[in-house]
């Protein structure tokens, strides 16, 4: 899966490795994200996202590999591909001192911008993220919600060329989320690349165009999203299904339990879900035979295999390039 | 010419603190009305107080007149200024600076498309900006004292010279702390520390000649000062004029200014490091050979001169001091203290620089790998990532030299009549320290932290259990010995010994049987220890090499 960078992508990640002493957080990373796509990181905690995020920000110096911001190799001009990029960390910090457009005029004067320029430009990016009536608040007086938002605005300041954006929507509220989800569409469609990672997985999968799927530092499977859900399910001979009850479910789950091609069962409180391993008919066959037993359900449902599963499916064993998406997430 | 111009033009840049963003954003927190004005009525009504007292009772108690009074004010005035930018302003740099860590706030700084010199520039004059506007409101009250009391400029400027540099030196060393400790809560302790340490604990080294820790302090500058307007109350605290160092003797002001300007800039360095990577080095390694060296050079020369007067001497210093008569001479165990000590002090701090500058297996891979990318065949010679050996062996020698230097001025001197030095002395000294030092070196770069640490465990464990079997009985004192000089910390202190002719100690030949055993058995095992260093080192290039050609 080597990749060699092209003048095209925005981020170019080639073979990069990140060491802590003798644990490996990242193994040989090789991934390109081009300008206007909206990639979506996905893995569980451990998985290497945050050190891959402070490698692409140039906090971090890999131990291997090489990455270019914009066609700049930041081992070489850390300083031009700091300028070419936005950084928000996951929950990102304020100084508690500051009034909003004081923090935000700090960073506009670092990037040269003069006086003029820096008022028009705040103003710009406190209306990017809603925040227009809150630049005279102090930052210490904004919610978790709000503080990201004034940090987002930050990171847009300087217009940057890509955005990394290490769960950016911790501590919003559903309205401010849909706001972000506004805000990074309408950077992709001026050609922004956007770097993303989120444990809000419902909001990765309605905002990302492309997903990479990160697991024990390797880059299990990438590229639009829809394709790597497809490729993380297909050649797997079950399909997900989902029983919904009226009350209790505990004789329905016993039920299953003993049935043959019945996996990974999961009984919560109103509802079961298992993997099905038999063919179409032996599902209408099941359907009916629960039916029969007189188990009062609500509805039986196929669903499709979305992020969330693949997320919870992946294989926890290290080096392990095949997953398979078991629905139990106690797994 | 252009090229010149526009380095200044852009250090010019860096350095205009006014114009710094990280300044303007302190300004503006700092200095918000609400705690301006509290914090100004506190320092004025203090002042004004203390000042009024120190003016007016004089002059109706004891006589004083206008002037007399206004020159007496100059000292609790300074005092008072002390406080406000030396501790509350030192106090505030690392706090600040340690909470911006903490917050996370630097890795935003870190991000920022500012010089390294524009953000050590930026912090260390914004954060202190409240305490520096404090010291403004003192101003007023100076200028009072200065007109009343007829103070020569020349004193004012002397005084506040040193005064300005301390300050920046202190300010600095909190910053320094602020950026190097990674545990950012342990930072504001650690800084407070050190400034209490440079303040009130290094000075009292004095005592056993190590006198250039005081000119660290303003406290030579303001007693040499204040002495010329306030004669009787500076003549108990400084009795010198002059610094004598080596054979010079160099005005005391500016003896103060270069030590405590270089150390500024060594600290300095330390930031600006760290501002340019967080991952490198406390210093590179060609400048940690050149500090250790610094180190020694003004060890060794504000030492030497102190010899003839007995200075140098814990027990003729106290008679000297306390003018108790006495009759000028030491005992053999003062007489191999005096070298043994420097020797050890020596050997402990190119230990501290040696495992600050030794790179990690991770950093030597990382080290490896940048090699290849750009196509060499080796790491520069300077970079982190280097081998440490070469400069391991810069500061041996630096410090073996400075050490021996010190010891043949102790017997050239007349206190040492009784002993003479052997011939080879030198080698005995060099090798008590070179070994165990490379032996640091060697377990660092192979086992990190881990090879250092166990390394020093077993020097310890020794030491101490020498120590416990000689208190047991005087039977086990040979063993005691033997057992003892295993420890590298040891071994400095027997070197003296064997580099004496002349009975220092009772056991000296002992000691010195002991002292040549540890340094046979050091030196046999070295070519084991050189071998795992080699294969190390082979390793890791060959495991990066063939990574990159992957």
């Amino acid at each position: 899966m080597s990749v060699t960078p092209t003048s095209t992508a925005a981020i170019s990640i080639k073979g990069v490795r990140v060491d802590y002493e003798s644990f490996t957080a990242v193994r040989s990373l090789d991934l390109e994200i081009y300008p206007g796509e909206v990639f979506g990181l996905i893995g569980p905690n451990g998985a290497g996202k945050t050190s891959t995020f402070k490698v692409l920000s140039t906090l971090l110096e890999p131990t291997y590999g090489e990455v270019y911001i914009d066609g700049i190799d930041i081992a070489e001009q850390p300083e031009e591909a700091r300028r070419r990029l936005g950084s928000m960390q996951d929950l990102a910090p304020v100084p508690t001192d500051l009034k909003v457009w004081e923090f935000l005029d700090c960073f506009a004067h670092a990037y040269g911008l003069n006086k003029a320029e820096r008022r028009q430009r705040i103003n710009e990016c406190l209306e990017m993220v809603d925040l227009v009536g809150k630049r005279d608040a102090m930052c210490q007086s904004l919610s978790r919600g709000m503080t990201q938002r004034v940090v987002l605005a930050k990171c847009l300041l300087h217009s940057p060329r890509v955005l990394l954006l290490d769960e950016p929507a911790s501590g919003m509220d559903p309205v401010s989320r849909v706001r972000l989800r506004d805000t990074i569409q309408e950077l992709s469609r001026k050609g922004v690349a956007v770097l993303i990672s989120s444990h809000i997985l419902t909001e990765l999968s309605n905002l990302c165009s492309h997903i990479g799927i990160l697991n024990h530092g390797e880059l299990l499977d990438h590229g639009p999203t829809r394709d790597v859900v497809q490729r993380m399910t297909k050649d797997h001979s079950f399909r997900l299904i989902q029983i919904k009850t009226l009350g209790a479910n505990a004789e329905l789950a016993a039920f299953l339990d003993e049935r043959e091609g019945v996996l990974d069962l999961v009984a919560e409180e109103s509802q079961v879900r298992f993997k099905f391993s038999g063919s179409p008919q032996d599902q209408a066959d099941l359907l009916k035979e629960i039916i029969q037993q007189g188990l009062a359900i609500t509805s039986f449902e196929e669903t499709e295999t979305n992020i969330e599963d693949i997320l919870l499916g992946l294989n926890t064993v290290p080096g392990s390039t095949q997953s398979s998406p078991p629905l139990n997430p106690a797994v | 010419m252009k090229n010149g111009f526009s380095i200044f033009t852009s250090a010019v840049k860096d350095l205009a603190f006014w114009s710094n963003p990280i300044f303007i954003r302190y300004c503006r927190a700092k200095l918000r009305p609400r705690p301006l004005i509290a914090w100004g009525l506190i320092v004025l009504i203090l002042t004004g107080f203390i000042f009024s007292m120190t003016y007016l009772l004089p002059q109706r108690q004891q006589k004083m007149t206008q002037m007399e009074a206004a020159q007496l004010t100059l000292l609790p005035l300074f005092i008072i200024q002390c406080l406000l930018l030396m501790f509350k302003g030192s106090f505030t740099v690392a706090s600040g600076i340690t909470r911006e860590g903490m917050e996370g706030v630097l890795d935003y700084q870190r991000l920022a498309p500012l010089s390294p010199v524009q953000k050590i520039v930026g912090y260390l004059f914004g954060l202190p900006v409240l305490d520096y506007c404090l010291f403004a409101m003192t101003l007023p009250f100076l200028a009072f004292a200065v007109i009343k009391g007829q103070i020569p400029l020349s004193i004012l400027v002397n005084i506040y010279s040193g005064f300005a540099v301390a300050v920046l030196l202190y300010h600095m060393t909190a910053y320094m702390a602020g950026m190097v400790v990674t545990k950012r809560f342990l930072a504001g302790f650690i800084s407070q520390t050190l400034m209490f340490v440079l303040y009130f604990v290094l000075p009292n080294l004095k005592g056993l000649g190590y006198v250039f820790f005081e000119y660290l302090t303003v406290r030579p500058v303001v007693y040499h000062e204040i002495g010329k307007i306030l004669p009787d109350m500076a003549r108990s605290r400084m009795r010198l004029d002059h610094v004598d160092f080596f054979n010079f003797d160099l005005s005391i002001i500016g003896f103060s200014l270069v030590i405590q300007s270089l150390l500024f800039w060594v600290f300095a360095m330390v930031v600006y490091r760290k501002w340019r990577q967080e991952s490198l080095h406390i210093l590179g390694k060609h400048a940690t050979v050149i500090v250790y060296a610094g180190i020694m050079i003004v060890l060794v020369g504000s030492m030497i001169p102190l010899i003839d007067t007995g200075g140098i001497f814990p027990s003729q210093a106290s008679m000297n001091f306390l003018d108790i008569p006495h009759d000028r001479t030491i005992d053999g165990e003062e007489a191999a203290l005096i070298p043994g000590f420097f020797g050890f002090l020596t050997f402990g701090l190119a230990m501290v620089l040696i495992g600050q500058m030794t790179a990690s297996s991770d950093k030597q891979m990382k080290g490896w790998r940048r090699a290849y990318k750009y196509g060499k065949g080796r790491i520069g010679c300077g970079d982190d990532a280097y081998s440490s050996l070469l400069h391991t062996f810069a500061i041996i020698l630096c410090g073996a030299l400075g050490w021996c230097l010190f010891t043949q001025a102790l017997h050239d001197s007349h206190w040492y009549l009784r002993w003479s030095l052997e011939p080879h002395y030198w080698v005995w000294m060099t090798l008590s320290i070179a070994l165990p030092l490379v032996y640091f070196q060697m377990a660092k770069e192979v086992w990190g932290m881990r090879g250092a640490f166990i390394l020093n465990l077993i020097w310890l464990v020794a030491l101490f259990l020498g120590i416990v079997l000689a208190t047991i009985s005087d039977s086990f004192s040979g063993v005691a010995t033997y057992v003892m000089m295993l420890s590298g910390y040891a071994l400095p202190f027997f070197s003296v010994e064997a580099g004496i002719d002349g009975s220092t100690v009772d056991d000296n030949l002992v000691g010195k049987s002991a002292f040549f055993h540890s340094l046979i058995l050091y030196a046999c095992c070295l070519p084991i220890l050189f071998g795992k260093w080699r294969e190390h080192h082979r390793r890791l290039r060959g495991e990066t090499q063939e990574q990159s050609s992957q």
